[in-house]
């Protein structure tokens, strides 16, 4: 289990100060007419290398939209997405290119492919990307040794707790070396005990290999532990430390 | 059931409507189906009906059984009936010879017919071949004629019993009475009911034949001591020959026999015991009756497979919309609606979903059917075929929806409604078929039947032709019960086999290949029931092909069997040949011609028996003779035993084992050499056989044509066979050829293989297939396009979640399109590569059942091979097609709305 | 600490006395293959009539579970579920029909309306299926109450996320049930549509409905009379609830 110590790790300085993604002016509404929602009306961020950012906020407030209009799963309606220095939402293959290659994603419900092994789901990237088998299963090895799950490599998900799923859905989401991993209430599907370790597992892992990390989170223990907090009420960021109480 | 169920329903219906539109369009392909097969019944037994009575010249026949009656009286009187057409009458008289005065020539026995001039419009039995119909004259048969020598204008002589004198009538003209076999019942009581053959007829003006001879004859008869009270016939035999309205008669042979019987009673009411009326038409229709049931049970038995996978479709089609429908009876539970309320809304669905399958599939099925077989193919039907067809559409509409649409929901309204609400993955149960082992019971009890079929001997080859078979029908159950535990045990196997295919597959792939490998050992179930309906489908559609070509190839053998080759000619019995007729025979397009002589009245221990005699060199490659007709040799073999052994005789088999004959055995035989003599031959054994084709019917001996000659001292051959190409057109060609040859003096019989195709009707062999099989084509098509399409769309539907995050974990559209395409492209091959065994087996069961319809014994199945490769290249096309266009769809999905977590 | 209870619209029976809602000692196990996940362990509360009790826990705690074991939707593994006097757990699916319908009304975070069918037909249902007559008039009177009058022809997917909620505590308040339950129900709500939403339970608890709701939204804790809190399949009582129903 990581330490505090490694957690106070100040970011590196390579990529300090200098932003993996930014955003400005993101706008994205669902439905149209008397029915239509906003679910973000114009938010402006930028995310730092190596920083470990939480996005709180009430329920239906626009958290995991953000998410999704950030890593490209959902294009958004108006603003600009830059992914180091590079607009890219005005593009969507080159969006999805650079998005590929910088960002990853942990989702609440591990989202692990059911009919593969846990090395194949964390293969998985690798395949899609073209990378050349004998690279794929050294890389795909190590990452499932940096979460601890080698001997369960051979195993399908259906057979493995929730902790060890959303284990083997960090390593998936680390294996690519991203700049940015995007989570999505990684601790959401856990119980209590089981998601803290996976927090820390989370948070070490990216403080280790110094890749950034937005989480969105209920949980006020994680957002304790972030770099920065995100605020988002009703579609907007309302200031960067909201008290929850 | 409650305003709020009904209502519920139909907004449900209405409103969801493209749920409805899937549901709809899979049960009307299984309606559209049977429609489709009720309209083939229903034209094949219209095509029976035509056949069986198109060969009658006469429809009926009134005979006066009291010589007093008013011929002019009777015949107007059926004239107003309803549904006649023509009513001719005719008086005949017998006559014991007739001669030119003074001449020596005599013809035998015949008949003396008087008729009105409109006798030769209505009917055209006979033929005016030269002369003319003189109201002072007569006419004299081809046969007469030429056994007398005399032609129009000479004057003959008719000796009648009841006559003084022979009555002295100038000949006028000649009259081919070819067709005229049914106007005389036979008088001999030993072949009641069979037709006398009279080849000597004078046929006189009924003017001339009141004026000269009636009272003379009725005046002799009622001299004579009462002559008809030993039912012999009167002197003068008065008919009425009557031909009825055919277009009016309904489809199916026993509607058709039921009309014309009544028809024949009411006409014999009005002249009670005084009129008999011989229903011709009648009889042929009663032997088209049986084999129209035969052929009914035969396609819709056919058919059924097809109707059974249509099920499985629209049930199919009904998971798709399944959580939908699982969700919404949890939200009506939760709003406390009771499971009656539940059941009442699914079964009202189940309903009107039901009645609209049914209604879309008639005209599916109509339209089909058109496509199919040309607009002709509705030709036939009438208004009636329509209402008839509605109720079978509406049971089929009905049930088929409640396995689609009524149990699903009965099955979902059973479980606690929170597991629908969590989505708990469901723990599926194994389903019926397989804890009862359904399949191995359908395969064991397939197997009872035709273990059952070979015990009691399997079918006797028919006999005689036209005769009416006698099915049992359960047979039937064999196919459909070997197809339905193939069908099972397949998706057993499979569910089975492909996690061990696909674990060795991912083994031996990377990357995407072996992703896809996952999956599918993943989705075993799914991919069952995906490869299964197209296997399964396609097996149908094989076994039906294949079934197709085996019937065509066994009517064209059977008709090589009864011809004997391909054209037989039968000269006019007792009249002299043309000179070396034999030579020109060898007509352009005839590659053969061998001379068969025949002896009927041959006599073997103490029964009389057919010989007949063959030129052993030249019958193998004339004649049409297969090994499998002969016992434990050879063709070649045999007739080269026969052609090395002068006094070698063939033996059929059943003679063979009446008088335990085994081969090289002497036979001692009596060859009848004409006029009641006989000669004594002593024949030695060289082969037996099961068929031959000197006859269909009555082949028990065959022996070196030349030492028959020689023992019955007379070389004239009594057929020819004469060999084409072996093709119908070739036979027909070379047939029109040969009739040329013989003049009205010396008429033959030709005999070819179209015409036997064509005629020999009265059997089921005279179905045409091709419709059947076309019809069923199109819908083997729809339907494996249609369950692969529904198959992929769920597949798409199904795994939104995981194609949503293999997107967002980098993997491009077009690898999701690969990925699609290596499973979509599995499944067709599988599918493909399995309905080849599967349909050769049902196929060879098929075609057991048929060994009944046909004379000869069917050998196996025919395979014909571009039916089956255009079903192939047709379906495999229809597959592709599916593949790309449901792979259109993964680009569309939404990936937020999927990713987004409840 | 407790809110007056205010009088029952209907005639109380001496069982009055009795909590409505009792929650004995109630287990919940689910099975997906060989994976079993405890959802409750042992779960106990009551709820007086008229109370408006929130349940405050975070995801996966069995909540949701405890919910719908309370509304008859869900068996328990072990233990005793009490409403209106009706034994839950012990009873077959057509009792528990009838206890929904004539006292619980539920609202789930999502999906509670039938897709097809308007705002007024939805609230109607409920009413149609227990056999009322009059189910369209008052449907449209019970949207006009929660201030979705104007919407009522419209199909869910047409209605805000607020307005679709709001349809759905009118159908579930259709056959005035004394009891109504709310699972997550302003989990996809703005805080605005929240608001609404809350200001329409609040006032249906002030005309005498039990109210129990889960959430993890304090907002809509603040409104309780009571709050519980589930963790990991046990229920503990707040050391205090706020009370004031503003």
């Amino acid at each position: 289990m990581a330490t505090r110590a490694d957690e106070m790790t100040p970011p590196p300085d390579a990529q300090a100060g200098r932003a993996v993604l930014a955003a400005t002016g993101l706008r994205k509404r669902y439905g149209r007419g008397d029915g239509a929602v906003d679910a973000l009306r114009g938010v402006d961020l930028e995310i730092r290398g190596g920083e470990i950012v939480a996005v709180m906020g009430p329920s239906g407030c626009g958290k995991t939209t953000l998410l999704h209009v950030l890593g490209g799963i959902e294009p958004a309606d108006a603003g600009e997405i830059s992914i180091d220095g590079t607009v890219v939402s005005r593009d969507e293959r080159r969006l999805a290119g650079l998005h590929r290659r910088t960002v990853t994603f942990v989702f609440q419900g591990f989202g692990l492919i059911p009919s593969l092994s846990a090395r194949e789901n964390v293969e998985f990237p690798l395949v899609a990307a073209g990378v050349p088998a004998g690279e794929r299963h050294r890389s795909s090895l190590a990452a499932l040794a940096d979460v601890g799950l080698v001997e369960w490599q051979h195993h399908l998900p259906e057979e493995m707790s929730g902790g060890q799923r959303q284990r083997v859905a960090i390593a998936r989401a680390l294996v690519p070396n991203p700049r940015l991993i995007l989570a999505d209430e990684p601790t959401g599907n856990l119980d209590v005990a089981t998601g803290e370790e996976v927090l820390d597992l989370l948070i070490t892992s990216a403080r280790r290999r110094r890749c950034a990390l937005v989480m969105v989170t209920h949980d006020p223990d994680a957002g304790a532990r972030a770099d920065r907090i995100l605020s988002l009420r009703d579609g907007v960021l309302v200031n960067h430390t909201e008290d929850l109480t | 059931m409650t305003r709020g169920v009904a209502a519920y329903t139909f907004r449900l219906l209405l409103r969801s409507p493209g749920r409805s539109l899937a549901l709809i369009g899979g049960l009307s392909l299984g309606v559209a189906l049977v429609v489709s097969i009720l309209f083939f019944v229903e034209s094949s037994s219209k095509q029976l009906t035509q056949t069986a009575i198109a060969p009658v010249p006469i429809d009926m026949v009134g005979h006066a059984t009291v010589p007093t009656i008013s011929q002019r009286q009777v015949v107007g009187a059926f004239r107003r009936q309803p549904g006649i057409q023509a009513v001719e009458v005719m008086d005949a008289v017998d006559f014991t010879t007739a001669a030119r005065p003074g001449g020596a020539q005599k013809t035998p026995a015949g008949k003396l017919v008087a008729v009105d001039p409109s006798f030769f419009q209505s009917f055209d039995v006979l033929k005016v071949s030269s002369g003319a119909f003189d109201p002072n004259g007569a006419l004299v048969t081809e046969a007469t004629a030429t056994r007398l020598g005399v032609k129009p204008g000479d004057t003959i002589a008719v000796s009648i019993p009841a006559l003084a004198a022979p009555y002295q009538v100038k000949v006028t003209g000649i009259v081919d009475a070819s067709r005229a076999q049914m106007l005389f019942l036979s008088t001999d009581p030993s072949k009641q009911g069979e037709y006398q053959v009279v080849t000597d007829m004078v046929v006189m003006d009924r003017s001339l034949f009141n004026r000269a001879l009636r009272t003379a004859l009725l005046g002799a008869a009622s001299a004579q001591p009462a002559p008809n009270a030993t039912g012999g016939a009167p002197v003068v035999d008065q008919q009425q020959l009557i031909r009825i309205d055919r277009t009016a008669l309904p489809g199916s042979p026993a509607a058709a026999q039921t009309r014309v019987k009544t028809l024949a009673r009411s006409l014999e009411r009005q002249f009670t015991g005084q009129i008999k009326i011989t229903n011709n038409l009648g009889d042929a229709l009663g032997s088209a009756k049986g084999d129209a049931l035969t052929a009914k049970i035969l396609f819709i038995f056919l058919g059924l497979p097809g109707v059974a996978l249509a099920v499985f479709l629209a049930r199919y089609a009904g998971e798709l919309y399944g959580e939908a429908q699982r969700r919404e009876i949890g939200l009506l539970r939760a709003r406390g609606a009771s499971s009656r309320q539940v059941l009442g809304i699914a079964g009202l669905a189940a309903g009107v979903l039901g009645v609209a399958g049914a209604a879309v599939g008639l005209g599916a099925g109509t339209l089909v059917t058109v496509l199919a077989r040309g607009n002709n193919a509705l030709a036939s039907a009438s208004a009636g075929t329509f209402i008839g067809m509605v109720p079978w559409a509406l049971a089929a509409g009905l049930l088929m929806a409640v396995a689609s649409s009524f149990m699903p929901a009965w099955n979902a309204a059973r479980q606690n409604v929170i597991d629908e609400r969590r989505r708990i993955k469901r723990v599926e149960r194994a389903p019926f078929w397989k804890r009862a082992w359904l399949d191995v019971g359908a395969l064991l009890a397939a197997g009872v039947v035709l273990f059952l079929l070979n015990l009691s001997g399997g079918f006797k080859p028919a006999g005689g032709e036209g005769q009416t078979l006698s099915f049992s029908f359960y047979l039937f159950l064999a196919p459909l019960l070997l197809w339905i535990g193939l069908t099972l045990l397949l998706q057993r196997l499979l569910v089975k086999v492909i996690p061990l295919f696909a674990r060795s597959a991912a083994g031996a792939s990377s990357g995407f290949g072996q992703v896809a490998a996952r999956s599918m050992g993943w989705r075993a179930n799914r991919l069952t029931s995906a490869i299964s309906v197209v296997a399964l489908t396609l097996s149908f559609g094989v076994s039906l092909a294949l079934f197709t070509s085996t019937y065509n190839a066994q009517k064209r053998m059977d008709a090589h069997y009864a011809v004997g080759s391909d054209v037989r000619v039968t000269p006019a019995l007792g009249l002299a040949q043309p000179a070396g007729l034999r030579q020109r025979l060898l007509v352009p397009g005839a590659t053969g011609v061998t001379a068969v002589m025949r002896d009927g009245s041959a006599v073997v221990g103490s029964e009389r028996h057919v010989v007949y005699g063959i030129n052993a060199a030249k019958f193998g490659s004339i004649s049409y003779l297969p090994d499998s007709f002969l016992v434990g040799e050879s063709a070649t073999t045999m007739l080269s035993n026969l052609r090395a052994t002068p006094n070698g005789v063939l033996i059929s088999r059943d003679l063979a084992n009446t008088f335990s004959i085994l081969v090289g055995d002497p036979v001692l035989v009596r060859l009848s050499t004409g006029g009641g003599a006989y000669k004594d031959v002593r024949l030695k054994a060289v082969g037996i056989f099961k068929q031959f084709p000197t006859s269909s019917q009555d082949s028990d001996l065959v022996m070196n044509r030349a030492f028959m000659a020689q023992a019955r001292g007379t070389t004239a051959a009594d057929f020819y066979l004469v060999r084409a190409d072996g093709t119908q057109a070739g036979a027909t060609r070379v047939a029109n050829e040969i009739k040329p040859l013989f003049g009205s003096t010396a008429p033959a019989q030709v005999q070819d293989l179209t015409a036997t195709l064509a005629t020999d009707q009265s059997t089921l062999t005279s179905l045409n297939l091709s419709g059947l099989g076309s019809t069923e084509r199109i819908f083997t098509l729809v339907i494996a396009f249609a369950g692969f399409g529904i198959f992929l769309l769920s597949a798409i539907a199904e795994r939104a979640k995981e194609f949503s995050t293999m997107r967002a974990i980098g993997a491009a559209p077009s690898q999701l399109r690969r990925l699609l395409a290596i499973e979509g492209g599995s499944i067709m091959v599988f599918g493909l590569l399995l309905s080849v065994p599967v349909g050769f087996i049902i196929a060879r069961v098929l075609v057991t059942l048929l060994t009944s319809i046909f004379s000869l014994p069917v050998s196996g199945v025919s395979v014909s091979l571009s039916p089956l490769l255009i079903l192939f290249a047709v379906s495999a096309g229809g597959l592709l097609v599916a593949l790309v266009l449901t792979a259109q769809a993964l680009p569309r999905l939404s990936l937020g709305t999927t990713l987004r977590e409840e | 600490m407790r809110a007056q209870t205010t009088s029952m619209p209907r005639a109380v029976p001496a069982a009055s006395l009795m909590p409505f809602v009792i929650v004995d000692d109630v287990f919940k196990v689910y099975r997906e293959g060989d994976v079993e996940t405890v959802a409750l362990r042992g779960a106990s509360m009551t709820v007086q009539r008229g109370e408006f009790v929130v349940i405050v826990g975070r995801s996966g705690s069995g909540k949701s579970t405890l919910l719908n074991i309370i509304g008859g939707l869900a068996d328990t593994t072990a233990g005793r579920v009490t409403v209106a006097g009706f034994d839950l757990a012990r009873s077959d699916e057509e009792l528990r029909a009838m206890v929904r319908s004539k006292h619980i009304g539920m609202v789930f975070q999502a999906d509670n309306l039938v897709p097809f069918l308007t705002a007024e037909e939805n609230v109607a249902l409920p009413m149609q299926l227990a056999g009322r007559a009059d189910a369209g008039r008052r449907a449209r009177h019970l949207l006009d109450e929660l201030g979705v009058g104007a919407r009522h022809g419209h199909r869910p997917e047409q209605l805000s996320g607020g307005e679709k909620q709001r349809v759905a505590i009118a159908t579930a308040i259709a056959n005035e049930p004394e009891l109504l339950l709310g699972d997550e129900l302003t989990g996809e709500l703005d805080t605005m549509n929240t608001d609404a939403v809350l200001d329409a339970l609040a006032a249906l608890n002030a005309r005498g409905m039990t109210l129990v709701i889960v959430t993890h939204n304090m907002r809509v804790a603040r409104r309780a009379t009571r709050i519980l809190h589930i963790k990991d399949g046990l229920i503990e009582e707040s050391e205090a609830a706020h009370g004031d129903k503003s």
